[in-house]
């Protein structure tokens, strides 16, 4: 089958998760770099050039608070969530174990 | 946060950062700037430390191919679009653009045509020439101005519709094509004119009507005609018949018909041109006769042109609307 065909179609599951991910793991404040890593831990393939714009893009939003943190000799910018963001999350997290739960049931037919 | 960029030893951040925050608005430039900077070194260091061997240019290259394209990277900090026509809009767009061009330049043309006909003595094939060129270039000034208006409703977000847009219902389905759309109606219709021209073009020759003040008999059209070019004539008639036979034989306007229909108008149309081109289509002893200064063989030559263009071009119009009608319902 088309490499490229298939990994469209894995791009678009990964594009729906890479959000709640995010906010996920952002109840500590991180910062860019950080947080590239712990999602990469957590199995989370998101490129840096995906992640740092969507940060910034959550911040947009209002999910999310950013400050610069020039304690250490190389400043960072840190993100961190807002009541908002948490309210996301949690509404991002019960469709997610909605949506799960059909998919089971829908492959559970398909013998997969 | 500071405003200016500092320097560091990394020369290849220092480009992929301008390069990234140049395609970025002033307020974003220092911000994402430095937050790339302190990425790419974190990304310098953490590859250093997993991988002793590689040197800091290597680190260094390789943190910056992993961040990719500069032009990409930038877009996803900005709420541009990289199109010029959205999807909100393109529907609209191209079928306005689609309609005016497919009515305006063929209009400007053929009214260009006319115009130049009536006025110049400058011959049908310059006239056609400034006429197709005048098509082209109001063709292009229509796709021009329809495109930038578009980009410019899509950059200002204007909606396209007063209120909230009326829901799709299933009485807005056209009616059902019918089965026949070239009727015996039309098919009488043309055959009745084609059968005329033909009687015509024998009758005034064989039994000429006009009667001049001395009692000679006159053809309209010009005797030296005969044989070839006016059998030429009927025979280029005949064959717009044959179009009309076979247009209603097979009932609708598909390719074949509307193609063979316009190659049989077009043909008509140029056969007659020919002859006024060669100054050979009038009877010269009937202008003589009626020479005066508003009949003169001129002046017959371009109400002869004119008339035409006309006929053929109403045809073509009749046969390439027939076309789009029929082809948007299949049988």
């Amino acid at each position: 089958m088309d490499d490229e065909l298939v990994t469209t179609h894995l791009a678009e599951i990964r594009r729906g998760t890479v959000v709640l991910a995010c906010l996920s793991v952002l109840d500590e404040p991180r910062y860019g770099y950080a947080l590239l890593g712990t999602l990469g831990e957590a199995g989370f393939e998101v490129d840096a050039n995906t992640l740092y714009p969507l940060l910034r893009r959550l911040e947009k939003q209002g999910l999310l608070t950013s400050e610069w943190n020039t304690e250490e000799s190389r400043p960072r910018k840190f993100y961190a969530l807002t009541p908002e963001g948490r309210t996301l999350r949690t509404a991002l997290a019960r469709e997610w174990h909605a949506v799960d739960a059909r998919v089971r049931g829908v492959l559970k037919e398909t013998d997969r | 946060m500071t405003h200016t960029p500092r320097p560091t030893a990394r020369p290849l951040i220092d480009r992929y950062v301008a390069d990234v925050a140049r395609r970025l608005p002033a307020p974003l430039r220092a911000d994402v700037g430095e937050e790339l900077r302190a990425g790419l070194l974190d990304a310098i260091d953490d590859r250093r430390a997993a991988d002793p061997a590689l040197t800091p240019e290597q680190a260094e290259r390789a943190a910056v191919a992993a961040l990719g394209d500069p032009a990409v990277l930038a877009d996803g900090y900005l709420p541009e679009r990289r199109y010029v026509i959205g999807p909100a809009y393109y529907d609209e767009w191209s079928t306005l653009l689609r309609t005016l061009l497919a009515i305006v330049p063929a209009t400007a043309a053929t009214a260009s045509l006319v115009i130049g006909l009536w006025a110049d003595d400058a011959g049908f094939f310059g006239v056609l020439g400034d006429a197709v060129w005048l098509g082209l270039v109001v063709a292009v000034n229509i796709a021009f101005w329809v495109t930038v208006t578009f980009w410019l409703l899509e950059r200002s977000g204007t909606p396209l519709r007063d209120g909230e847009p009326r829901p799709w219902h299933p009485d807005d389905l056209p009616p059902a094509a019918p089965e026949r759309t070239i009727t015996v109606a039309d098919l009488a219709w043309g055959v009745a004119v084609g059968a005329i021209g033909i009687g015509w073009v024998l009758w005034q020759h064989y039994r000429p009507l006009i009667q001049g003040p001395s009692g000679d008999r006159f053809e309209v059209l010009d005797p030296a005609l005969w044989p070839e070019w006016a059998w030429g004539l009927i025979g280029v008639l005949a064959l717009g018949v044959v179009a009309e036979v076979i247009g209603f034989a097979i009932g609708r306007w598909t390719l074949a018909v509307t193609a063979f229909s316009v190659f049989t108008d077009l043909a008509i149309a140029a056969y007659v041109v020919v002859l006024v081109q060669r100054q050979e289509l009038v009877n010269p002893a009937l202008v003589a006769l009626a020479d005066n200064d508003v009949v003169t063989g001129a002046n017959i030559e371009r109400v002869v042109l004119l008339g035409v263009v006309i006929a053929a071009a109403i045809s073509i119009v009749d046969a390439v609307k027939g076309h789009v009608r029929d082809r948007r319902a299949p049988a």
